[in-house]
């Protein structure tokens, strides 16, 4: 299980774009990723990874923290953040 | 007080796309109730429906936006889109924040909660799609249609089961009338043809295997139907000084309770209910052309309301012409009443009295003419349409020709 590829083709999916269209460092304001698509994307990866992601909205902007359970409060700002944080909540589940 | 008039009719319904074929559909008369292809009847009792064919989300809509939306949030919309494009109705930025939405619905999401439930209750998931409330409250449609419009006047829903088409027409008519919005669009919308509202029906025992035969001595039930109707209401002055074409006058609403059984009609609140209309229309039972039914083909509904016309309309209830949709469209609930008073204003325009369809033979206790298979041309001046509602709310609507 790639987190990384499963996370970008669940974020492209949600938004309608290529998959490769996203890098990790892609922001997700730049992707104009409003607040009812970052739930739709983390209702999938929970879906997909058979794991459970406590969101906290904040915001307007994507200040938006993801609290999962042992796990420090995480900033979404860029991709790379959401398939870092999955991969932890992923490998703390396995361990 | 506005004179108010009717200028745009949408529908989505079960005699195929766009008030055309609404009306030939009606007035043939044509089945819109057929075998049910939307979910399995495998586990149901009752295999037939009026349901919406070949009706593809991604022709309206984009992907995501249909995403958020129920099905009987889709049919609001489009039914909205068709009544304004029907009306030749440009809604301006100074317009849109005048306009009123008023929409009836039953319930609202029906298969977005039975989907959801399935799968915490029935498949043991733990969570469920994130956009299930967004899609299932009962204001989605009436929000879609603001949405989807730019309109941002008074909006909201309407729910009095079987009525919620015409209590949220009547709404939108005193609005009108009262000079509160220029112009309101209202009505219906209702998609309950999924399983759980199914199993909800039967246990009731108001369904029928056979079909919708409204008034005729071999009725055995309702059958149940989906789809919405839209109708632009303006006030005369308006609709004068754009161009605007006109289908008919809405001159009356009265609805009320029966403060008695929940899903027996009592007679005396249909009476009620239906002097209330006329009286606000200011027309004596005597005027009144064409009564277009509740008439949902059970034994109780359509006793009940051959009585509250023989109580309003006195012996010539016996030859005064009153037709039921249903036998067509079937019952869709909080649509229903918005798609009657869409074809009653369509017989005033036309002059033409859709007929009863599936009508079989005469019952002595419902001893109406009520159209039997066949329209009927007549001069029709003045109209009025039924809706009896499960919780005893009715509400009764009349209009005129122009």
């Amino acid at each position: 299980m790639n987190v990384a590829d499963d996370v970008k083709t669940i974020i492209a999916e949600v938004l309608k774009l290529e998959p490769g269209s996203l890098s990790p460092d892609t922001r997700l304001s730049e992707l104009a990723v409003d607040s009812l698509d970052l739930v739709e994307v983390v209702f999938k990866i929970e879906e997909k990874f058979d794991i459970a992601i406590t969101l906290e909205p904040k915001d307007s902007s994507f200040k938006i923290k993801m609290a999962p359970d042992g796990t420090e409060d995480v900033s979404l700002d860029n991709v790379s953040d959401i398939i870092q944080t999955v991969q932890k909540i992923v490998d703390a589940k396995a361990a | 007080m506005q004179r108010v008039v009717a200028t745009g009719i949408g529908v989505v319904s079960p005699l195929g796309p766009g008030v055309d074929q609404f009306w030939t559909g009606l007035v043939q008369p044509r089945a819109g109730i057929g075998p049910i292809t939307l979910i399995s009847t495998d586990k149901l009792n009752v295999r037939i429906a009026a349901e919406i064919k070949d009706f593809d989300p991604a022709a309206h809509f984009p992907e995501k936006r249909a995403g958020l939306m129920d099905r009987f949030a889709q049919f609001a919309v489009v039914a909205a889109r068709s009544a304004v494009a029907d009306a030749r109705l440009k809604i301006t930025e100074a317009l849109a924040l005048e306009t009123a939405v008023v929409i009836g619905t039953g319930i609202g999401g029906h298969a977005t909660l039975d989907e959801s439930y399935l799968k915490v209750y029935g498949q043991g998931a733990q969570r469920v799609h994130p956009f299930t409330i967004p899609r299932l409250m009962a204001n989605a449609g009436a929000s879609h249609v603001s949405m989807d419009l730019g309109i941002k006047g008074p909006t909201w829903t309407v729910s009095t089961a079987c009525a919620s088409g015409s209590h949220a027409i009547g709404q939108a008519f005193q609005m009108v009338r009262n000079g509160q919005a220029p112009i309101a669009l209202c009505g219906g919308a209702e998609a309950p043809i999924t399983f759980g509202s199914i199993k909800g029906w039967e246990a009731l025992r108001v369904l029928t295997s056979d079909t919708c035969r409204p008034f005729s001595k071999s009725r055995s039930g309702m059958v149940l139907g989906e789809g919405a109707a839209i109708l632009v209401l303006e006030s005369y002055e308006h609709a004068v000084a754009r161009g605007a074409p006109i289908y008919a006058e809405v001159s009356g609403f009265g609805c009320g309770a029966d403060a008695g059984d929940v899903t027996s009609i009592d007679p005396a609140g249909g009476v009620r209910a239906v002097r209330a209309a006329l009286r606000d229309a200011r027309t004596n039972p005597d005027d009144v052309d064409y009564v277009n039914a509740h008439g949902t083909g059970t034994d109780m509904n359509d006793r009940a309301e051959a009585q509250v016309l023989y109580s309003v309309f006195g012996p010539r209830a016996a030859r005064l012409p009153v037709s039921s949709s249903k036998a067509v469209l079937g019952h869709s609930l909080g649509g229903s009443g918005a798609m009657e008073f869409a074809a009653t204003v369509l017989a005033l325009k036309n002059q033409v009295i859709p007929p009863t369809a599936n009508f079989e033979e005469a019952d002595p206790s419902c001893a109406l003419d009520c159209v039997p298979n066949v329209a009927r041309a007549v001069r029709i001046e003045t109209a009025v349409s039924n809706s009896f509602a499960f919780g005893g709310l009715n509400a009764v609507l009349v209009a005129r020709r122009v």
